[in-house]
This record gives C-alpha cells, structure tokens and sequence, in this order.
C-alpha cells in the first residue's frame, strides 16, 4: 500500500500481547492460519452469498414464506418506477434516496437479482476494508484475518445483503470514508461523506469526530501522520498499558470553551471537509427535490428525522409513543426524549473521537440504543465497525466475551418471544414486550460498558507534534 | 339435491326480482333520486345490471372517481344512482336472473396481527340463459369493505396476482401500511376471481382468502379492541367473447338466503391508557439512568487511566 510508504511510526508505545485479544488462541488456532488467507476467505465468502442469492430465487418462487426482504421488492418497484421516468415515491413506503433506486434500474432490465448482488458485493468490499484499515494500523495477519471473518462469517450480516438489504453499501461507504481520513485525502472523505449522508441520514452522527479527527491530524492533505506499531506480535510492552491511554483531553478543555474549539477547528483540512461535504450534501438534496418535488423532502428525509412508530420494535419508546399517538408530543417531551441520547454522543465523542473507529463504533451502537425506533437491520450499521476495534480490546472471549453475546443475542430473543405473543398470538402483551425493550437496552449499556472498559485506546494519529495534549494531561494528572 | 336447491332459489329470485326491475325502471324514468326502498330489502331481491366501458377494470375505482371518496355504505344505492343512466333496457332483460349467489360463509383464520378472511359462497347460474353464457367470459369479483382497524397490504395481494390465486385485485381508500387506526380511513377490497364454473351443474363453490392486517387500535381499558367486519358485494363481470362494442356487464348480484347475517369479528390487542404515566416515567427514567452510566463510566475510565499514567 501506498499510504505505508510514507507513514509516519512513531514508536511502538502501544503494543499489545496476541495472546491478549479476544482469547486469540482460543478462536483461531495460529497454524490455521498457513492455510486460510485473505483471499481464500473471499472467495468463501462470495460463493456463499452467491449461492444463497440462488437458493432466495428458489424460495421466492416456490414457498410461502419469501426470503427476499419486503424492501427490496420496495427498491425494485421504485427503480421500475425510475426507469419508466417516474418518481420513485409514487411507490408507497419507498423513503430512501432516490440514488438506490437509479442504482437498481438493472433489476427491471438485466435481472431482478441484480440489486443483490450489488449490495453483496458491497459487502465483501466492507471485508476487504476491513482488511485495509487493519493493515494501515499495523495490525498482525492473523488477527486481521480474524477481524475480517467476523464481519464476513457473521449470519446476521451474510443473510441482511443477500435478502436484498442495502445497508451494505452504507457500511462499505463509511468505512471507505475512515480509510481516505487515515490516508489524508480530506477532500475524497468529504466527497463520500457528503454522499452517504444523503444516502442514509444516521451517519451525521459521525460528523463531529470526523472534524476532531481532522482538527487533530495538523498536517495537510497527504501529509498525515498515521499512528503505527500498536502491535508487535508476540511481545508484550509492560509499559504499553499505561502510556497508550491518553484520551484527547484537548477535546473536554474544547467542549467547554467555545472559543477554543473556534480557532483550533478552523483549520484547512476542516474547511474543505464541510464545505465539500455540505455541498454534497445540499447538491444531492437540491437536485432531487426539482427532480421530484416534495415527496422527496417528505418520504427521502423528513420521515426519518421525524420518525415516531408507534408499533413494537425494540426501542424503549414505542409503548410510550403509542400511549401517546392520539395527539402530539410537546416540545419539551420531545427534548426529554432527546436528552439521553445527546448525552452519550457527546461524552463518547469528546474522549474517544481520536481513536476513530472505537469511537464510531460506541456512537453507533449508543445511537441505535437510544434511537425512537429500533429494527434489525440497524445493527449493521455497528457490525461493520466491530472488526475495527476487536484487535484492541483485551476482552476474552472465555468467559467475557461470550457472556457479552449472550446477553445481547439473549436479550433480543427474550424481546421477540414477546413480540411474536404480540403480532402472531394476539395476545395483549404491551406490558411485557415493554419491559423487554427495557432490558435490551439495559444490556446494551453492560456490553458498552464492558467494551470500554477493555478497550486499549489508540488514537489513529499521533499528536506527539500536539504540544497541548501534553500539558493537559500533566494539568490533569 | 344441489340442483333442485338452486331450482327453487332461482326461482322465487326470478319472481321477486320482476317486482324489483319494475320498481328499478321506475327510477330510470321517473329520475326520483331518493327512493325510499329499503337497501337490504333489495339486497335480497333483485340484481342490478351496469355496463361499463371494459377499459374501467374496477368498479369500485369507477365509484371513487365518480364520488371522490371511498363507499360508506351499500354498493346497491350507488350502483343504482350512478349505473342506472347506463342500463341498457335489452341487457337488464337478459341478465335479470343469470346469476346468483348462496349459502355464504364467513370466518377468519390463523391468530395475531395477521389473518385471512374465508369468504365461502355458491355462485348459482339460471339454466334459461345459457345461450348467452356462453358468449361471455365471466368473472367473480368479490368487494369488501373493510373496517377501520384492518387493512390489506395490494403488494401482498399484488404477489397474489402473480400466483394466480386472484385474476385481479385493487385496494382503494386509505392504502397506507403503517399508521394506527386513530389515524387512517376505512378501505375497500375490490378482488376479481376466474370461475371455473361448472356450466352444467349450475351450481359451483367460490372460497377467496383475503390476508388481512390489523392496525395498531386506539387505547382502551378493556385491553382488546374489537372490529366487526360487514357483508360483502358480490358481482359478475361480463365480458362479451366476439363483438366490436367493447363494454362490460357488472352484475350486482344479492343473496338468496339471509341465513349468514351475523358478523364476524376480530379483537386486537390495545395499549391501556391508565398505562400512560408509569410508562413514560419508566421509560425515561432508565434511558436517562442508561445514559449516565455511560457517561460517568466513560469520564471514570480515563480519569483511572491518567492517574495510572502519572
């Protein structure tokens, strides 16, 4: 890779022991390794997805029960739409971007499985950059293989692109966005951050830490200093433990001070991210609102940063909401309701923002937690940044690491065993299926919990040429 | 014994429907809008012809462009206000009696928020008329008026279609999926169904299954909101198989027996609105306690962390 040529090492204070991550020796055992590498698991891993692409056509066409997701048939009728010169919003519940429609005008022409094999194929790209962004951070072979299979052997991942769901390219644009920051190519980030934001309103979210990220880098465009040798396999640094965690203590001192967080954010890098990004974004908006007027507005953007549903999903609001349903929420109910969730995003922001995909990962799974509506599909969003942090977490998977599936996997399945009372017996269990939100995200928030506190902070860049962190420290030490 | 069932029936219909059609011609002449006939007297009389163009493929969307909104009440009154002025006199003398419809029979099936409404019913063909039988295609078309609470789903019916289960099928009104009964408006099921009909049987079963949906139903203290489903309109649609003139026959056909009036009824679970407080303090109380853990804990940890560092 071009980008190892010119990156900067500074020093190895963060290396970490293999044996430490994720009970290494217990998942994968080393020797396998001989035999499986990285391009082995793709082809694996394609072949998988193609042949459960054929096995949904056979489902589909001769079951009951379809394996295709309801939205994809949503996309196609909406690129049918598109491709006949109509707006795809004159297909009821189409509320996505315009974009995935005209990305999908091949179902109609070519084959209806087109749009498929698109999103699975995005899929593989989010494993090879995956692949790409463990490399950059000097992460060992194995464990990135590791990393990978994680995201590429996960069923609930495997099954979401090959059904026909589109969070996969999501996925693959946001980490191809971590990948130009690492790099230094401030302008490509903006280009697709702009974009994807359009594409899918969450990842705004990520706005914040990506200007932190930038603001911390103090280099221009390609001139990045990208932090290596937080791994040395085999040896452990006993002083590792204690240096690596230096959170951006600059960012608490910016948090608190305006004028700080003014001056320092102005910098080259972060101008050209929003105002390309903005421009993007605005561009994107603009040109599809002439091209189909208000729907757009409305069902593409509003809807999802309006969206209350007062059917059961496994947020903790929606009993609340639909108690509420018959008339509207006032303001301060809905700041109420907004407040937790801009708490957490904030602090996690503001002390991990440095070690970027940990960050992005927290955010993720914070955001969906606390969100107002909670479907499965959304927890890809943090699937795709998981393989991103396990290489620095020194949470075994004995017993921890299994304990923290198990909670979340249990917590969810006790979620749905009310939900299918609910929607499938006609049993009035609002009460219990409440409850039972409740506790996924009381679960949620261990895991969290349990995921910080085993992390091994480690920022993306150095800022040992930022004086000011330095001081800070001392002050707070 | 069939056979001699639909003798009878067809004819006492034959008899009472000359009473009707004479009533009916008086409409047409007279133009007097507000007949004062009762709807379910007429509904067990008579059959009422309209003849459309056979490029207006539903009936219902014919009404709800006509009327611009959905059918409250009995298809009977409408198709005589809006179809009379297109009956044709030679027609209406042909196909007074050709069809007629048996022995309903309503339940739903399967459990939660998801069931199919069994609609069971005998279509009786008049042996008089074959002639003119058999220089038409003709198809069942069932129209539903669902309730409040319930909808259909058209590209669940739609995939229908495409199985062949239904030859066509329009949902019109409040087709939207996901808002709660407080918020949306009744809909109508127009489905159109291929007869196999047994011409010389006269006689042949229909059994349609519609999947429906409920809606999530306003609050209640009683835990379960019922919602009772009415009668369904039964309907031919004709076709003539050669001619130049391209215009379709709607037969609105009534029953013959009024054995099956009482109504079936679904009950949907409901949020209890003496819920209402201890739900939303407890939801944002433990959103609120989740988030502080997480904030303090993420302040603590680096806090530990430097310490260590000094």
């Amino acid at each position: 890779m071009s980008d190892q040529r010119n990156a900067g090492v500074i020093g190895d204070r963060g290396s970490i022991s293999r044996e430490k991550i994720w009970g290494f020796g217990d998942w994968f055992p080393t020797k396998m390794c001989g035999s499986i590498n990285f391009g082995r698991m793709m082809v694996i891993s394609a072949f998988l997805r193609l042949g459960l692409i054929a096995y949904g056509e056979w489902q589909d066409a001769h079951m009951e029960v379809r394996y295709t997701d309801i939205d994809y048939f949503v996309f196609s009728d909406a690129a049918a739409l598109v491709a006949s010169g109509k707006s795809p919003f004159e297909r009821s519940t189409y509320r996505y971007s315009p974009l995935l429609a005209f990305l999908l005008i091949p179902n109609s022409i070519l084959h209806q499985s087109w749009g498929k094999l698109l999103f699975s194929s995005a899929d593989l790209l989010v494993g090879l950059f995956v692949d790409i962004i463990l490399k950059l951070r000097s992460v060992p072979e194995t464990l990135r293989l590791l990393s990978v299979a994680v995201w590429l052997f996960n069923p609930f991942t495997f099954t979401i692109g090959t059904r026909g769901n589109c969070e996969p390219i999501v996925c693959a644009m946001i980490l191809w966005i971590i990948i130009c920051i690492m790099n230094g190519k401030v302008i490509q980030a903006a280009f697709w951050y702009g974009l994807v934001v359009h594409f899918r309103i969450y990842p705004i979210i990520y706005a914040l830490p990506f200007v932190l990220v930038l603001n911390n880098q103090h280099a221009r465009p390609g001139e990045r200093i990208l932090k290596k040798g937080s791994f040395r396999s085999g040896v452990t640094d006993p002083s590792s433990r204690a240096s690596v965690v230096k959170p951006s203590t600059t960012s608490w001192k910016q948090l608190f001070c305006p004028w700080v967080l003014l001056r320092s954010s102005i910098t080259i890098n972060i101008f050209l991210f929003g105002l390309i990004s903005g421009s993007i974004f605005f561009f994107c908006t603009a040109l599809f609102f002439k091209l189909y007027g208000w729907e757009f507005l409305n069902e593409g953007l509003l809807y999802h940063l309006t969206r209350t549903d007062p059917r059961h999903n496994f947020s903790i609001y929606f009993y609340h909401i639909y108690l509420h349903h018959q008339h509207k929420f006032s303001l301060v109910e809905k700041l109420i309701s907004f407040l937790p969730q801009l708490m957490v995003q904030l602090a996690l922001i503001f002390r991990f923002a440095a070690d970027l995909p940990f960050c992005l990962f927290l955010q993720t799974v914070s955001f969906v937690a606390f969100n107002k509506v909670i479907t499965a599909q959304y927890f890809v969003w943090f699937f795709c940044l998981l393989p991103l942090i396990l290489p620095w977490s020194s949470m075994k998977l004995k017993w921890k690491g299994l304990i923290c599936i198990s909670l979340w996997m249990g917590s969810q399945l006790h979620w749905l065993l009310w939900g299918y009372i609910l929607e499938f017996k006609g049993r009035n269990v609002f009460i219990q299926l409440w409850l039972a939100s409740i506790l996924f995200l009381a679960a949620n928030t261990v895991i969290l919990l349990m995921v910080i506190h085993h992390h091994k902070f480690s920022r993306v860049f150095s800022s040992s040429l930022s004086a000011p962190d330095s001081t800070d420290t001392k002050k707070l030490d | 014994m069939l056979l001699n069932a639909a003798n009878f029936w067809s004819s006492i219909l034959f008899w009472r429907s000359k009473v009707i059609l004479f009533l009916l011609w008086g409409i047409v002449f007279c133009k007097v809008d507000s007949f004062g006939l009762k709807n379910d007297v007429k509904r067990s009389h008579s059959n009422i012809v309209i003849e459309l163009p056979c490029s207006q493929k539903y009936l219902t969307g014919y009404f709800y462009e006509k009327r611009g909104q959905i059918l409250e009440s009995d298809f009977h009154g409408l198709a005589e206000e809006v179809g009379s002025d297109e009956l044709s006199e030679s027609l209406v003398h042909s196909l007074k009696d050709v069809f007629g419809f048996s022995e309903l029979n309503r339940h739903l099936i399967g459990e939660g928020s998801h069931r199919h409404l069994v609609t069971n019913f005998k279509l009786n063909i008049k042996p008089d008329d074959m002639s003119w039988l058999n220089n038409h295609y003709c198809d069942v078309v069932v129209i539903e008026r669902l309730p409040i609470g319930v909808f259909a789903d058209p590209f669940e019916l739609q995939h229908l279609v495409e199985h062949q289960v239904f030859l066509d099928v329009a949902v019109f009104g409040d087709t939207n999926l996901e808002l709660p009964s407080a918020l949306s408006n009744k809909s109508v099921v127009e489905v159109h169904m291929n007869t196999t009909h047994n011409v010389l049987s006269r006689q042949s079963e229909i059994t349609m299954e519609l999947p429906l949906h409920a809606r999530y139903p306003p609050l209640d203290v009683a835990g379960y909101s019922k919602i009772e489903f009415g009668q369904p309109d039964l309907l031919m649609r004709c076709k003539p198989q050669v001619t130049q003139l391209d215009f379709c026959s709607w037969i609105l056909t009534s029953w013959n027996d009024d054995t099956h009036k009482n109504g079936i009824f679904w009950l949907v679970p409901c949020g209890n609105k003496e819920h209402t407080t201890l739900v939303s303090s407890i939801t944002f109380i433990s959103a609120l306690v989740s988030a502080l853990l997480i904030v303090l804990s993420v302040i603590c940890r680096s806090t530990n962390e430097d310490t260590k560092n000094s």
